[in-house]
């Protein structure tokens, strides 16, 4: 994918154990590192990407205004997505509608987009992920939290664990089934 | 290793158990590959990191977050107080400089690019640019790395491109034998929507309004504005080639050879001078191209006494023909008409008073 280059931490980064024992950046820096994992998080769970990206504006105010709160022995990824999930959940509760609308993610209505001209074999079109969407709306809404929070989200169990208020095995175990289930989904479909 | 990162070890080892599943490891490959694809808005990151800036100033939060730095007094703290030193100092000389100088385009170097370009266009972070070329959209960095390449239909001819103000979408028009298309293509993912189709009269220019609803556009000899998520199309005035302004408070355009400036809500026209191609660079400082001294001249056109001040263009350049900037206007291409078939792109910096 030709996405603008930067260089995430993400969980699979063994370096990032070494620095996160005491956090010592300031929200600035944290602000640079977490805000394209947060976007995408809730770009990948909210209705429209207008509504996900005022989320966004709404995580970084809370987190700025809670930020003398925030006890720097723990992680400071746990604790931003956790506030990322409830402002979701609040959102939710709000409109009263649930995530990932087949069709209306990433890049506003189904109808905008031109079905008669194919895109570039090699590039990810929408349709791919509008369905990668539809097998997710068929998970539980635990394995659809944990899966996001996992793999968009970029969190580890451990991580995931903190902001769900789950112990880490549960949460293994919700991934695991929720893992296995969307392989069948796609097995089904003959896109595994 | 302290028994606090062994924790961490094993449980980076535990979080890993599922990635080394043979049965989903394509699965998992797949959601990478999808959250990957999920475009990140750097323009919202970029503005709201201004925002809370603003407001850790307010809280005296830059305080707070240095004083305990300063105590551990670690190497990255001072490195970073020595950057934001060096960086303040150079702002204030830059400040200085300006506002003695005027405004200025400077370090002009070639696009190193080698397809036939019909038209190019800056992002709005002035960070990649994109080039219009007869069958592709060819997206690079600024440094000259390609990203990304997307087909155009064929036998068609193009002829204009622009950033959508996000930076996501790029707007070109794509003219055949019976119409005159406007498409925005998804830079990363490659799908292209249609936002107007203008039948067999033509397109020859693109402008996006800042909040990325319209697109403001010439239609034959008239300027029109597009809606872009709806089939809305609202006829402006007689002219050529506008562009509006990033509050969208203003439109400039070609009128018989004149630039002039027109208020939409309060229906106003006013006559900026002699000129053709006009292009906001800011709020402020508006540009267009003085065919009679083949150079681009910088006005501020919301004054009353309007100041002519030419940067000089034709000094430097063969034949410059448009100039495109960053929304915060420091960054510019320049596209220059090496002749009737040719252009070629140049990069580089602009200051304004």
């Amino acid at each position: 994918m030709g996405m603008p280059v930067k260089k995430e931490r993400t969980a699979e980064d063994p370096a990032m154990f070494q620095r996160e024992s005491y956090e010592n950046r300031d929200f600035s820096e944290l602000y640079d590192e977490y805000f394209d994992r947060i976007n995408r998080y809730l770009r990948s769970r909210v209705h429209n990407m207008w509504d996900a990206d005022d989320l966004t504006t709404v995580v970084f105010m809370k987190a700025l205004e809670k930020f003398h709160q925030y006890d720097r022995r723990n992680l400071f990824a746990s604790w931003i997505f956790r506030i990322a999930h409830n402002t979701f959940i609040d959102y939710l509760r709000k409109v009263k509608e649930y995530p990932m609308e087949p069709g209306e993610w990433m890049n506003g209505s189904h109808e905008d987009h031109d079905d008669t001209w194919q895109p570039e074999k090699n590039l990810l079109n929408d349709e791919q992920i509008q369905f990668l969407h539809k097998k997710l709306e068929q998970l539980t809404q635990d394995q659809r939290d944990v899966l996001s929070l996992r793999y968009f989200g970029d969190l580890k169990i451990s991580q995931v664990a903190e902001v769900l208020g789950k112990t880490e095995s549960s949460v293994k175990m919700i991934s695991h089934r929720g893992l296995r289930q969307l392989q069948k989904l796609y097995e089904m479909e003959g896109q595994g | 290793m302290s028994g606090g990162q062994k924790e961490n070890m094993d449980l980076f080892k535990q979080a890993h158990d599922e990635e080394r599943d043979p049965t989903i490891a394509k699965l998992l490959v797949h959601l990478k590959t999808m959250r990957e694809a999920v475009p990140v808005n750097y323009q919202l990151k970029k503005d709201l990191k201004q925002k809370l800036l603003a407001q850790m100033q307010q809280m005296g939060e830059v305080k707070k977050a240095e004083e305990p730095a300063f105590q551990n007094k670690s190497k990255r703290t001072r490195r970073w107080v020595t950057s934001l030193a060096i960086l303040i100092a150079v702002i204030m000389i830059s400040v200085i400089w300006g506002t003695r100088q005027g405004p200025a385009i400077e370090n002009l170097n070639p696009f190193p690019i080698q397809n036939d370009i019909v038209d190019a266009d800056l992002s709005p972070d002035g960070k990649q640019v994109i080039f219009l070329t007869r069958d592709h959209l060819l997206l690079y960095d600024t440094k000259g790395q390609k990203i990304n390449s997307i087909p155009l239909p064929e036998q068609s001819e193009v002829n204009a491109v622009a950033y959508s103000p996000l930076g996501h979408e790029a707007a070109f028009v794509s003219q055949d034998q019976q119409s005159s298309k406007i498409w925005a293509a998804n830079l990363y993912g490659g799908a292209k929507r249609l936002i107007y189709d203008a039948g067999d009269v033509p397109i020859q220019s693109l402008n996006w309004s800042s909040d990325g609803k319209w697109l403001y556009v010439q239609k034959a000899g008239e300027i029109w504005k597009l809606s872009t998520n709806s089939t809305q199309a609202v006829k402006i005035a007689q002219g050529l080639q506008p562009s509006v302004s990033p509050s969208g408070n203003h439109i400039a355009a070609e009128q018989n050879g004149e630039i002039i400036l027109i208020s939409e809500k309060e229906d106003q026209v006013k006559k900026i001078g002699n000129g053709e191609k006009p292009q906001w660079m800011n709020e402020k400082w508006l540009v267009f191209f003085d065919s009679a001294k083949q150079d681009f001249i910088a006005v501020n056109p919301l004054e009353e006494s309007i100041e002519q001040v030419p940067l000089g263009l034709s000094d430097k350049l063969s034949l410059p023909r448009e100039l495109h900037s960053s929304t915060n206007g420091l960054e510019v291409i320049v596209i220059c008409q090496e002749n009737k078939n040719e252009v070629s792109v140049y990069m580089g910096t602009s200051r304004w008073r």
